[in-house]
C-alpha cells in the first residue's frame, strides 16, 4: 500500500511538470483546485494551492492573476484560521493577501477583482484592531467603488460591496438595510454571469444567498432564510456554514418561537 | 482485469518518470528540530515543488538536470536556499533548518532613538492617537512629548530632547526646515505647534543618533511628511469652545490631481473665562492657519506637491514679576511654500527635489523693549536615492540654505533691565548667512538581513563662520530573535549659531559652529501589538555659546547629557497604553552659567503614562498621568541652578462619542479635562533684583475643560 501511494504522488506532482511550459493551463488548473479547497474548508489544500501560485508567479506572463489567487488563498486561510481562533496566525495571511493584492493592482490598475478582495481584507483587518478603523474603513470604502467604477456588472463585486455593508456600522453607511439591495443584485447578475476567460476568478455564486439568508434570519423571516439556504445548498451541496451552522441555527430559532407561543 | 491494466500503466509511468526524473525529498524544522508544516520547497525558475506536510516532510520530483536552487520558504522565517545538482534517475534528501527572521518576514529596519508617527504597521504612534492622547490637545509636538528622551521642562510644546536646548531640534516637513515650528513663541519653544496633526501623513521624531540626511542639530529630529492625494472627497467642520475649523479634500482627477484645504481660527478669551486663569491678559491668545496642500501625479511615477502654509496669532499676557507687573505683547506669522518633486522611474532608483521659502516674523513689546524681527530662509535640495539590490541603499543629497534675519525696533541700553523706565537703544539692521551642505548615506544589510549597518558623512559649509565641517555618523542594528533588535550608533553633528549672533557689537564674528557627539546603545522588541524599548545615551556638547563680557559670546562652552529612555506600548483589542520614562543628568557651561551646572532643562525624572479605551463602538476614553522632576531655579546672586522647583503632577482625561445623524456623517464630540487633580505646578521662580522677593510662575489655568464637536461628511 505504502509503495502504491508513493507512486501515487510521484505520479501527481509529475503533472505539473508537464504543464510547466504553459503556465495559463496552471493557472486555470489551481484555480479549481483552489476553489474546491475552498467548498471543502480544507485548510492543507488552500496551503498547497497557495505555494504552487507562488511558484507560478516567477513563471507567468500573467503576474497579476497569481497575486490575486495567492490572495484569495491568504484570504481564505485567514478565515479559516480564524473559525479555528488563531487569529494571530490569521492577521499574518490578511497582511500578506493585502500586499499581494497591491501589488496585483499596481501591474494591472483596472483589475476590478483585485479592488473587491483588497476591500474585503481591509475590512477583516478592522476585525483585529478596531481602533484603526479610521482610516481602514474609507480605504475599503475606496476600494469597493474603484471595483464597482471599473466593473459595474460584475456579481462579485456586488456580494463583497454586500458583505462590506453587512459589517459596516450604520453611521458609516452600512448595515442589512444597505447590504440587501447590493445582494438582490448580486443574485440578479450571477444568473447569466460568466467570466470573460477560465483564468479569471469564478467564486461566490452561493455567496449572496448565504448573506440574504443571514439577513433573513436577523430579521425573523424564517421562511425566506430557508429559502435562501436552500438556494445556496442548490449551488454549493456541501457549503459546511450553510449546513452545519445556519440551518440548524435557523431550526432552533423556529423551534424556540413556536414553543414561546 | 481493469485494475491490472491501471497497475501495469502506473509501473510504466514510473519507471518512466525514473529514468528521466530527481526525487527530492526531506524534511523541514526549526532550530529546535521541530517539524514546520505548510513550507513552500521548490526549485527556482520551474514549478517543480510541494509543501511540506504536518510532520514536516516533502517529496517531489522534477525533470530539470544539473544544478538548481532549491528554495524553502514559509511565512515569517527566513527564505532557504541551497544549490542542488540533479541527476535523472537519483534521490535527493535533505534536512532543511529555518530560522525565524526578526520581524515579519524582514530585514532589520529598527534605528536607534528612532519614533515615528503614521499608518504603517510598526509605528510608534498613529494619527488618531495624536488627536485623541489626552492632554496633548491633538498637538503634534504635545503627543511626541510622551515619548521618552523629552524633557517636560514647561507646559509647553517645546521639544527639548535628552539634555539638549529646544532650539537645537530640527523641525522638518516634506524636506524643509522650519526655523519657528511653534505658535505663541517662547524662549521654551512655544505653547503649540504650528502644523496641525491633519495635515500629517507621517512622522518620525528622532531623539538623537539620527541620520547624515539631517544637519545643523545639535540634539533631536522631528521629520514630518504631509498628507498625499486625497482618496475621497471630505470635509470636516469643527466647532470648541475656543476655536472654529474647516477643511475640505478634494480628488479633482482621480489619482492623479487633488488637493485639501483647511483654516483654523481660534480665541482663547471664552475658554480662559469659562475655566478662570491666575494670570492677566491684556490681549487673550487669539490664531488663525490657512493651509493648501496640493498634489500632481503626472504618471504613476512621479509627482509635484506643492504646500502652503500661513499662520499668525497674538498674545497679552502679565508677567508677574516682584518689582513690576509688566505686559508682554507677542505677534507672530508665520509662512511656508514649498514645491516638492517625487520620481520613482524603477524600484532601485528614487529622486526627490524641494525649494522652499519660509519665514517668522515676531513683533515683541515688553517695557522698553519693542522688537520686530523677521527671520527668512530659503533653501534647496536634491536627492537621489539607489537601491541595487535588496541589501544596500545609497542615498546622496547636496542643499542650500540663505538664512536672512532682520531685525528692527528698540532694545534697552543695559540687556537686563526691561522696565518701562529703561534707557532704549534703537536699532535697525539685517543678517544673512549663506550654508550649503551634502550627504552620503548608505544602508548594507548583512548575515541574511539580521544586521543593518548604517554608514553617513555629511559636508557643511557657512559662510558667515567660514568654516568647513565634516560629521561622520554610523549606527548598527542586529536582529537577535523573536522580535528583538540590538541598536548602536555613534554619530558627530554641529549647529552654527543664528546669523545675529555675529554681530560685531552684540555678537562676535568669530563664532564657530557649536558641536556634539552621540553614543546610543539599546534593545528593542517590536511586534504589530508591542513595543518595548531601552536605550542608553551618552552625550558630550562642545564649543557652546558662552556670554562674554568682553567679547559678548564665545565658544568656550561645553556640556554633557546622559542618561535611560524606556518605552513601553501594548495594543489590545480595545485597549492601548503606553509608558514612557527618562533618567536625565545633564550639565552645561553656556550662555550666562558662572560653572558647569544643570541647564534648565535638566530634568532628572520624566514619566508618562497615557491609557485609551474604546468602548460600546462609539465611545473613547482616554487618560493620562505625567510626572516630571522639578526645573533647576537661582534663589540667590551669588549662586546658580542651585534648587528646584517642586515636582511636576498632572493627570489628563478626553471623552468622545461618534455618531452620525444623517446620510454618511460622522460626529465627534468631544470633552476633555486638563490637570483634573488642580495641582498647582509651578515652573519658575521670578526674583526682585536683590532676591528679596519671589513669585511662582505657574500655569494660566489651574483645572480647565475643553469641549466641542467635529462634523465629517
Amino acid at each position: 500500500m505504502r509503495t502504491f501511494l508513493t507512486i501515487l504522488i510521484i505520479l501527481i506532482t509529475t503533472l505539473p511538470a508537464i504543464a510547466q511550459t504553459n503556465t495559463d493551463s496552471l493557472i486555470i488548473q489551481q484555480r479549481l483546485a483552489l476553489d474546491a479547497a475552498v467548498d471543502n474548508w480544507n485548510e492543507a489544500d488552500m496551503r498547497n494551492v497557495r505555494a504552487t501560485f507562488e511558484r507560478i508567479l516567477p513563471l507567468t506572463d500573467k503576474p497579476w492573476l497569481a497575486h490575486y489567487y495567492i490572495a484569495y488563498a491568504d484570504y481564505n486561510l485567514g478565515l479559516n484560521l480564524i473559525s479555528q481562533q488563531k487569529s494571530e496566525e490569521a492577521e499574518k495571511f490578511i497582511d500578506d493577501a493585502v500586499e499581494h493584492l497591491m501589488k496585483a493592482i499596481d501591474i494591472d490598475t483596472k483589475f476590478a477583482e483585485g479592488f473587491a478582495l483588497l476591500s474585503t481584507c481591509y475590512g477583516l483587518k478592522i476585525n483585529f484592531m478596531p481602533i484603526k478603523s479610521i482610516y481602514l474603513g474609507p480605504r475599503s470604502g475606496v476600494a469597493i467603488s474603484k471595483a464597482l467604477s471599473l466593473a459595474p456588472d460584475n456579481p462579485r463585486i456586488h456580494l463583497i460591496d454586500g458583505i462590506g455593508k453587512y459589517h459596516s456600522p450604520r453611521m458609516f453607511g452600512g448595515g442589512i438595510d444597505k447590504a440587501k439591495p447590493s445582494l438582490e443584485k448580486a443574485v440578479e447578475l450571477y444568473q447569466s454571469f460568466k467570466p470573460a476567460s477560465a483564468l479569471l476568478p469564478d467564486w461566490g455564486y452561493e455567496g449572496p444567498h448565504v448573506w440574504l439568508g443571514r439577513i433573513a434570519m436577523q430579521e425573523e423571516r424564517w421562511d425566506d432564510a430557508q429559502q435562501h439556504f436552500e438556494d445556496a445548498l442548490a449551488i454549493k451541496p456541501n457549503h459546511g456554514l450553510v449546513k452545519y451552522v445556519l440551518l440548524p441555527k435557523l431550526n432552533k430559532s423556529r423551534t424556540n418561537e413556536q414553543v414561546s407561543r | 482485469m481493469k485494475l491490472k491494466t491501471l497497475l501495469l500503466l502506473l509501473l510504466s509511468s514510473v519507471i518512466l518518470a525514473q529514468s528521466s526524473a530527481t526525487i527530492i525529498s526531506g524534511v523541514v524544522q526549526d532550530k529546535k528540530s521541530n517539524p514546520l508544516p505548510a513550507c513552500n520547497i521548490y526549485l527556482e525558475g520551474t514549478i517543480d515543488g510541494a509543501v511540506s506536510d504536518n510532520d514536516g516532510y516533502f517529496l517531489f520530483n522534477s525533470n530539470s538536470r544539473g544544478k538548481k536552487t532549491l528554495i524553502c520558504d514559509y511565512l515569517g522565517y527566513q527564505s532557504f536556499q541551497q544549490e542542488i545538482h540533479l541527476n535523472p534517475g537519483d534521490t535527493i534528501r535533505l534536512v532543511i533548518t529555518l530560522k525565524e527572521s526578526s520581524i515579519a518576514g524582514k530585514a532589520v529596519t529598527v534605528n536607534a532613538s528612532v519614533f515615528s508617527s503614521g499608518e504603517k504597521e510598526g509605528v510608534t504612534l498613529t494619527p488618531l492617537e495624536v488627536v485623541t492622547t489626552p492632554g496633548a490637545a491633538a498637538d503634534i509636538f504635545w503627543a511626541i512629548k510622551t515619548f521618552p528622551g523629552l524633557q517636560q521642562v514647561d507646559e509647553g510644546a517645546g521639544l527639548f530632547v535628552r539634555g539638549g536646548d529646544v532650539t537645537e531640534t530640527a523641525v522638518i516637513i516634506d524636506g524643509a526646515y522650519l526655523n519657528h515650528p511653534y505658535r505663541y513663541e517662547s524662549p521654551n519653544g512655544g505653547y503649540f505647534g504650528t502644523i496641525t496633526p491633519f495635515l500629517l501623513q507621517e512622522t518620525f521624531f528622532s531623539s538623537g543618533g539620527f541620520s547624515a540626511e539631517y544637519g545643523n542639530a545639535l540634539s533631536g529630529a522631528l521629520i514630518m511628511e504631509s498628507v498625499d492625494l486625497p482618496l475621497q472627497r471630505q470635509t470636516t467642520i469643527g466647532l470648541g469652545l475656543a476655536a472654529a475649523s474647516g477643511s475640505v479634500s478634494l480628488p479633482v482627477i482621480s489619482e492623479k490631481l487633488g488637493f485639501s484645504l483647511s483654516g483654523n481660527y481660534s480665541d482663547t478669551e471664552r475658554m480662559f473665562k469659562f475655566n478662570g486663569h491666575q494670570r492677566e491678559f491684556s490681549r487673550y491668545p487669539q490664531a488663525y492657519d490657512l493651509n493648501f496642500n496640493g498634489v500632481y501625479r503626472y504618471s504613476p511615477k512621479g509627482s509635484f506637491k506643492l504646500f502652503l502654509f500661513r499662520e499668525s496669532d497674538k498674545v497679552g499676557i502679565e508677567l508677574q514679576n516682584p518689582d513690576e507687573n509688566q505686559f508682554y505683547r507677542g505677534d507672530g506669522l508665520n509662512n511656508l511654500a514649498n514645491l516638492r518633486w517625487r520620481h520613482i522611474p524603477s524600484e532601485k532608483w528614487y529622486f526627490t527635489a524641494n525649494l522652499a521659502f519660509s519665514n517668522f516674523a515676531q513683533n515683541q513689546n515688553l517695557g522698553v523693549l519693542d522688537l520686530t524681527t523677521d527671520e527668512r530662509l530659503y533653501q534647496a535640495r536634491f536627492i537621489a536615492e539607489h537601491r541595487p539590490n535588496d541589501r544596500l541603499t545609497a542615498r546622496v543629497g547636496v542643499e542650500a540654505f540663505r538664512n536672512q534675519v532682520l531685525i528692527e525696533g528698540q532694545v534697552p541700553e543695559d540687556r537686563d533691565d526691561i522696565s518701562t523706565s529703561a534707557l532704549p537703544l534703537r536699532v535697525d539692521t539685517d543678517y544673512l548667512s549663506n550654508r550649503i551642505a551634502a550627504f552620503l548615506q548608505s544602508e548594507i544589510w548583512m548575515l541574511d538581513g539580521n544586521l543593518k549597518l548604517t554608514l553617513g558623512s555629511r559636508f557643511e559649509r557657512d559662510s558667515q563662520s567660514q568654516q568647513r565641517l565634516w560629521n561622520g555618523r554610523t549606527a548598527l542594528s542586529y536582529g537577535l530573535g523573536n522580535d528583538w533588535n540590538a541598536v548602536l550608533s555613534a554619530g558627530a553633528y554641529h549647529q552654527f549659531p543664528r546669523p545675529d549672533y555675529y554681530d560685531p557689537y552684540i555678537g562676535n564674528p568669530s563664532l564657530q559652529a557649536m558641536s556634539a557627539n552621540h553614543y546610543i546603545a539599546g534593545i528593542v522588541r517590536q511586534t504589530p501589538r508591542e513595543i518595548f524599548r531601552i536605550e542608553a545615551y551618552r552625550k558630550d556638547y562642545d564649543r557652546l555659546l558662552l556670554e562674554d563680557a568682553q567679547r559678548n559670546y564665545t565658544n568656550n562652552g561645553f556640556g554633557f547629557a546622559k542618561g535611560l529612555d524606556v518605552f513601553y506600548k501594548r495594543n489590545w483589542k480595545a485597549f492601548l497604553g503606553w509608558i514612557s520614562y527618562s533618567y536625565l543628568d545633564a550639565e552645561r557651561f553656556w550662555q550666562d552659567a558662572p560653572y558647569a551646572a544643570s541647564p534648565r532643562f535638566d530634568i532628572t525624572h520624566n514619566l508618562t503614562a497615557v491609557g485609551e479605551l474604546s468602548f460600546a463602538l462609539r465611545w473613547r476614553m482616554g487618560i493620562s498621568y505625567r510626572y516630571a522632576t522639578g526645573k533647576p531655579y537661582t534663589d540667590g546672586p551669588t549662586v546658580y541652578h542651585n534648587a528646584r522647583t517642586p515636582d511636576y503632577h498632572k493627570v489628563d482625561a478626553n471623552l468622545s462619542y461618534v455618531r452620525s445623524f444623517f446620510g454618511n456623517n460622522m460626529t465627534v464630540f468631544y470633552l476633555a479635562a486638563s490637570n483634573l487633580l488642580g495641582r498647582e505646578n509651578i515652573f519658575d521662580y521670578t526674583y526682585s533684583e536683590d532676591f528679596q522677593r519671589r513669585v511662582a510662575v505657574k500655569s494660566s489655568m489651574r483645572r480647565s475643560i475643553y469641549f466641542g464637536v467635529s462634523i465629517n461628511f
